[in-house]
């Protein structure tokens, strides 16, 4: 539909335009502010497309195309009214021309600030809403499918058949939105874990390092006490040597006190007899 | 029914594309006869090629699909990139396609599934140093307890020395007698078969862990993964998430226990550690007693 009425309204525009060659630019600038008044109509209502069921990325791409075509047209006008300015300016032509002329740029200001209008209000749709895609539904049979039902039904089911579509697509947008929300929490405590992981895996390396520190000292002390051992049986093999040689010592002094004795008790009796 | 259907379309297609896109080559003659020719024919010849713009971006989507059927890591590795790269250009999610939200999720799924995957290597390190770390702590024990008899063999060899050093001395030299503090006690020995008992638990959960890990992996490979929907795809991806928190957090029960078992072998060795210093102080005293008799006998 929107399509046809953009085939429908060029070729009214190209006939104009061949017109144009011998019409002088006063009605030129009112045949381009008939032209964009009749593309920023069919801008509105796309623009009153988005956020239902038929908001695709066709639907998307046909606001795109237009919209330079509205901008086009609006370089075009502009164009055309400067020449009549001019004309205006320079020769002097008739009061009433010249108030048309003005009432002409009256309705050109006023079709532009309805553009913008529509154009700010596409942006904010364009970005509240997301374009529906098709699920493995062969466009054409789609579209047929669609035209089929525009056919059959009365308009308020029509009504009710794209509200039901459209809470359809925001129930989907809302799970998809849910899903990526578990998703971020998730992802969010296993970044915790893992960062708590590395953290323990510090613990137990410093733990490690002490541990083999404390393994040297160990050691140290088991080679310290290794050493004191064998000392202390050098010492006590020392001191059992002494002990030997001290007895015979003693046992010598005794046989020379035993023989004194005797040789004392001869020399006595001899002096008695 | 449905092929036979499709087919003719497909044909018609083209036909209707090239006549299409003749009249904008043309000149305005062209136009001219577009534009007296006012009839339904050319009207259902518009529809047709409304249809064939509606219908370029799907053909490329199913050229794209094929792609993917043919190099499937190619495919993965060039969404992954667009997905990084078009989100940075976008700016946000909210102008996202549903598709493109769906294929991010999955993205997301599968980073965290690697985040995952990583916590469960990391706690596998730490649980092969740990038992590293236990087996020191148990080889220190055994050095101490070594030591420790030691230390009382350098008792026994000194209570004998002691004794000679008493009975040597002239016959008129003063009698001496070794100064003794307290006994001198080897390791105790009540502390040792636990300390055994333990060994052989620590060593039958060794290898219990070493088995258990094959047993999780293997585990992980079995079920293989079935990529039909973005949803499930993300199901799936979340089983296997759900797998390895549980392998982690069996892990961490192990290392748990370990570090249980570390902290009591450490209190041991700190309590045989003082045991050692005592015995080893008193044995410092008398050894320098029997220092001092034996200088006294050699300067005699």
């Amino acid at each position: 539909m929107s399509f046809q009425d953009i085939e429908a309204g060029r070729p009214f525009g190209s006939r104009r335009g061949l017109m144009n060659g011998k019409q002088d630019p006063t009605q030129a600038v009112a045949a381009g502010i008939f032209q964009i008044n009749t593309a920023v109509s069919t801008f509105q209502r796309l623009v009153n497309t988005l956020g239902t069921p038929k908001d695709t990325l066709d639907l998307r791409e046909k606001l795109h195309k237009t919209r330079l075509h509205i901008g086009q047209l609006v370089k075009d006008t502009s164009a055309k009214l400067k020449q009549a300015s001019d004309i205006d300016h320079h020769a002097e032509v008739n009061a009433s021309k010249k108030i048309a002329d003005a009432k002409l740029a009256k309705d050109f200001q006023a079709v532009l600030k309805e553009f913008q209008k529509a154009q700010r209000l596409a942006a904010e749709r364009e970005t509240a809403y997301t374009p529906f895609v098709p699920q493995a539904v062969l466009p054409s049979s789609y579209t047929a499918s669609e035209v089929d039902v525009g056919s059959d039904k009365s308009p308020e089911q029509r009504a009710l058949l794209v509200e039901s579509r459209r809470q359809e697509v925001l129930f989907l947008d809302n799970e998809i939105a849910f899903n990526e929300a578990i998703i971020e929490e998730r992802e969010q405590g296993i970044q915790e874990i893992q960062q708590q992981i590395g953290e323990v895996n510090e613990i137990f390396k410093d733990l490690a390092v002490l541990v083999h520190e404390q393994g040297a000292m160990i050691d140290d002390i088991g080679s310290n006490i290794e050493n004191s051992h064998a000392a202390t049986a050098q010492a006590k093999s020392q001191l059992s040597k002494a002990s030997k040689t001290q007895r015979s010592n003693s046992s010598l002094t005794c046989l020379l006190l035993v023989i004194f004795g005797i040789v004392l008790l001869i020399v006595i009796i001899v002096l008695a007899a | 029914m449905s092929g036979s259907k499709k087919s003719p379309l497909k044909v018609a297609k083209p036909s209707s594309a090239e006549s299409w896109t003749n009249p904008f080559d043309s000149d305005d003659e062209g136009k001219d006869s577009k534009k007296y020719s006012s009839s339904r024919k050319t009207s259902s010849e518009r529809a047709l090629a409304t249809l064939e713009v509606n219908t370029n971006p799907f053909d490329d989507d199913i050229d794209a699909n094929k792609k993917s059927s043919s190099t499937s890591y190619a495919f993965q590795s060039a969404n992954r990139n667009r997905y990084k790269n078009d989100f940075r250009d976008s700016g946000g999610l909210e102008n996202q396609s549903v598709q493109e939200l769906e294929s991010y999720a999955v993205y997301k799924a599968e980073e965290t599934t690697n985040s995952v995957n990583n916590c469960l290597k990391i706690a596998e390190n730490i649980r092969e140093d740990a038992t590293k770390t236990l087996v020191t702590l148990e080889q220190q024990g055994e050095q101490i307890t070594r030591s420790h008899h030691v230390a009382a063999d350098i008792d026994h060899d000194l209570s004998r020395g002691e004794k000679l050093l008493g009975s040597l001395g002239g016959l008129f030299s003063k009698t001496w007698k070794p100064k003794k503090t307290r006994a001198i006690t080897g390791p105790v020995i009540v502390g040792d078969d636990p300390v055994r008992r333990k060994d052989n638990h620590l060593e039958q959960r060794d290898k219990l862990g070493l088995t258990s890990a094959p047993k999780g992996q293997s585990k992980l490979r079995t079920p293989p993964p079935e990529p039909t929907n973005a949803l499930e795809k993300v199901e799936v991806e979340k089983k296997k998430q759900d797998d390895a928190l549980s392998d982690l957090s069996d892990l961490l029960g192990e290392l748990k226990d370990m570090a249980v078992d570390m902290g009591s072998e450490i209190e041991r060795h700190n309590k045989a550690l003082n045991h050692l210093y005592d015995d080893v102080d008193e044995l410092n005293f008398r050894v320098k007693g029997a220092n001092q008799r034996g200088r006294r006998l050699l300067g005699k």
